[in-house]
């Protein structure tokens, strides 16, 4: 008969209860994805949202978006025309890394009517422009596009309309994440016979580029 | 933000205040100095309501005539003689209702003693007569609206 031993004794009771404990731990360790599975649907959201809203980035757990810079944006700009002010509301649909689309609606006082005329509002200017964004960073967009610009001048009367090809280039500047300004040139290469950019009232010529600036919110 | 940044934003805001001008201008369909006063008639197949009167009026508010006149007796420079016709039709649409359709045409000629100095048409459609007959009346008006270089 072999003779056991105390420590023999000691390190086997150890392995038998290492051998007892080593399943247990791991159904155990098994047991959790399962608690967290049921959770995940609760949970998982907003641990993954919560830093995301807190620091403006994605989260790493978050599915990549496809057009990180992208962003839909609502803004307000101005139109540098001499003797007449065109404040208008902006609207950017932007769903693509390579181009966005931006639409323009506003009004247009006259500021300087001529001799026996007062009228103030002459009417509105609606555009929709195609843009073509070559360069996006995060806080740098620029892009040069094409649309039409249409002028109803229902101050002036009843289903009076100009209307121009505009090419343009824009430029944003993203202050913050959503805080953006932006600048804009335009040309109109065609137009109908009512609608003369660079020229002036007494016929002279002047600058035939239309400028803009403004400001806008978007929605990454 | 790098300074050749905020220098690029700086000239830019500089260039920018640099305004176009943007003139809206007509010419004037016709020589208003020439005729300035004209009378106005209309044969009308719409049932709506008084064409020639609601003709008059507009041309009044808003065209280069500086007198619009119904009356035959008055003396004038031009007379505007518009034949205007209203047309019904129904279509179907996608979901199977019948949608009602009225097309107008307004044929116009203004004329002096015996020459035609202008004419043209007009054409609107409307869910009505009464909107179709005053749209393409509209669309005249229109043509004679005032001269302006704004």
């Amino acid at each position: 008969m072999a003779r056991v031993s105390s420590g023999k004794l000691l390190r086997l009771g150890l392995l038998a209860g290492c051998l007892w404990l080593t399943p247990r731990e791991a159904q155990a360790a098994e047991d959790l994805p399962v608690l967290n599975e049921d959770a995940a649907p609760e949970s998982a959201a907003p641990a993954t949202d919560a830093p995301s809203e807190a620091t403006g980035d994605a989260a790493p757990e978050a599915t990549p978006k496809s057009c990180p810079g992208c962003r839909h944006a609502l803004g307000a700009q101005a139109l540098w025309v001499a003797g007449k002010f065109i404040p208008e509301v902006t609207l950017r649909y932007d769903p693509n890394r390579w181009f966005w689309v931006d639409m323009e609606l506003g009004l247009i006082f006259l500021l300087d009517p001529p001799p026996g005329d007062d009228r103030v509002v002459l009417g509105s200017p609606l555009a929709a422009h195609f843009v073509f964004v070559p360069y996006r960073s995060r806080r740098v967009d620029l892009g040069v596009g094409a649309g039409a610009d249409l002028h109803l001048l229902y101050g002036v009367g009843k289903g009076i309309a100009e209307v121009a090809l505009a090419v343009k280039a824009i430029g944003h500047v993203w202050v913050t994440p959503r805080l953006g300004l932006f600048g804009s040139a335009r040309v109109y290469p065609v137009a109908t016979d009512g609608l003369s950019l660079g020229e002036k009232r007494d016929g002279s010529r002047g600058l035939p580029v239309l400028f803009a600036t403004g400001v806008e919110w978007g929605v990454p | 933000m790098g300074s050749s940044v905020k220098r690029l934003a700086f000239g830019a805001l500089l260039f920018a205040c640099s305004c176009a001008p943007l003139t809206y201008s007509e010419e004037g369909a016709v020589d208003f100095q020439t005729y300035a006063s004209v009378r106005v008639t209309v044969t009308s197949s719409s049932t709506g309501s008084d064409a020639a009167s609601y003709l008059a009026s507009e041309l009044a508010k808003s065209s280069g005539f500086a007198t619009v006149t119904l009356d035959p007796a008055v003396t004038v420079d031009a007379v505007l003689a518009v034949t205007l016709k209203v047309d019904f039709s129904t279509t179907v649409d996608d979901q199977g209702n019948t949608v009602e359709r009225y097309d107008a045409t307004a044929d116009y000629a203004l004329t002096a003693g015996a020459s035609r100095v202008d004419s043209g048409q007009a054409t609107a459609t409307e869910s009505s007569d009464l909107a179709a007959a005053e749209s393409a009346l509209d669309g005249v008006v229109t043509h004679y609206v005032a001269p302006y270089r704004l």
